[in-house]
């Protein structure tokens, strides 16, 4: 877990920045594209860090649904020699496209099957309860996401819980224990129609 | 969820009471963290034999512990940075809306998340996409497109505090 926090954390990080930059503007996107294509005859190698090429994508594609598939598949899936699929998974992974592979795991069989949102309001915007809040959050593991809002409360919670006994000890620790809290909203999850952590992978 | 809880007095080397032992509970985590690991790797971390570790991925994959493998993709690389949550309030929660909107939301990749919650409005949804147009045109073809939707309220993602998709083990 620490060792995949750092890179969420300036993924996070860059996330706030990057909405108040149009995507055309966008300094990495603009420089890296002429070269990309002058670097990439069809069915070239792209260059790290650049736009990402068709296959990119359907690689990615293919990698979101199964991160386990072998190099063999995937290369037959996307019609490349096993050789060049592979360099192309190595520099996905080089250049922080893909930032890491993990397991899917049923929270229904363990001790996590209730998902509960919770909207916290602090008293005062100030630092020092910013940082205390977010220090709690990083302690527990049922917290899943934190996210600073704009809006009508200051952060929301995703949290997975066996039970709402175990969501009231989570609240319990994390925010009524720090002064700075001033109210905690519950929202318990009935059902859950969509649930997925695979991004929109732009292109056909 | 109502699966039956074994006695923590008859099954001595179950860590928990989740049905699994502390050696699996040790795999689900390495697997979580690197769902890549080569079996060999894993057996080591874990201080089994590899034909042991093999056998225990597969019981857990069987038994529906594991539901699968994915790889972890970094928004900021794929147009689609910023985070937005969109609370849905209906005009009454009759069945035929509920259907229609659990339809609408599967249509777009950009919603990754809905859910019906319990308390002051009905959906909560989270959305991943470029900037405020892409949202702006989602919502409107999506959301208020639909009937029955009384209000949406927009809460955009300033700072992702955390986020992580392990469970807790």
């Amino acid at each position: 877990m620490p060792s995949v926090e750092p890179d969420l954390r300036e993924a996070a990080a860059a996330a706030a920045n990057d909405p108040v930059v149009p995507a055309r503007a966008r300094p990495a996107r603009t420089r890296a594209r002429p070269r990309a294509r002058e670097a990439a005859p069809a069915g070239g190698e792209p260059v790290a860090g650049g736009p990402l090429d068709e296959t990119d994508r359907r690689l990615l594609r293919i990698l979101q649904a199964d991160g386990r598939i072998t190099n063999l598949k995937l290369a037959a899936a996307v019609g490349l020699s096993s050789a060049s699929t592979h360099e192309r998974v190595k520099r996905l992974l080089r250049d922080g496209t893909i930032l890491g592979f993990s397991a899917r795991l049923n929270p229904l069989l363990l001790q996590a099957g209730l998902l509960v949102f919770a909207e916290v309001r602090l008293a005062e915007m100030s630092n020092a309860v910013n940082a205390a809040f977010k220090a709690a959050v990083q302690l527990r593991p049922e917290i899943l996401e934190c996210h600073e809002v704009a809006g009508g409360f200051d952060y929301l919670l995703k949290t997975r819980v066996a039970h709402m006994g175990a969501y009231r000890d989570l609240v319990a620790a994390v925010a009524w224990s720090l002064p700075g809290v001033r109210d905690v909203r519950t929202y318990a999850v009935m059902e859950e129609l969509k649930h997925t952590t695979a991004l929109p992978v732009p292109g056909a | 969820m109502n699966k039956p809880q074994p006695e923590p007095s008859t099954v001595s080397n179950l860590s928990n009471d989740k049905g699994i032992d502390k050696i699996d509970a040790r795999i689900l985590r390495v697997l979580q963290r690197d769902g890549r690991i080569s079996n060999l790797k894993l057996a080591e971390e874990v201080h089994l034999s590899p034909t042991a570790v093999l056998e225990r991925v597969k019981r857990l994959t069987r038994e529906n512990f594991i539901l699968g493998y994915e790889a972890r993709l970094n928004p900021n690389k794929l147009g689609a940075s910023m985070m937005v949550f969109i609370e849905v309030l209906l005009d009454r929660t009759a069945p035929d809306i509920m259907d229609t909107f659990k339809a609408a939301v599967q249509t777009r990749p950009e919603i990754l998340e809905c859910h019906l919650v319990a308390g002051g409005f009905d959906y909560l949804i989270k959305t991943r996409v470029a900037d405020m147009a892409a949202y702006r045109e989602m919502i409107a073809s999506v959301i208020w497109s639909l009937p029955g939707v009384r209000e949406t309220r927009t809460y955009t993602v300033m700072e992702e505090v955390k986020t992580t998709n392990a469970l807790p083990i």
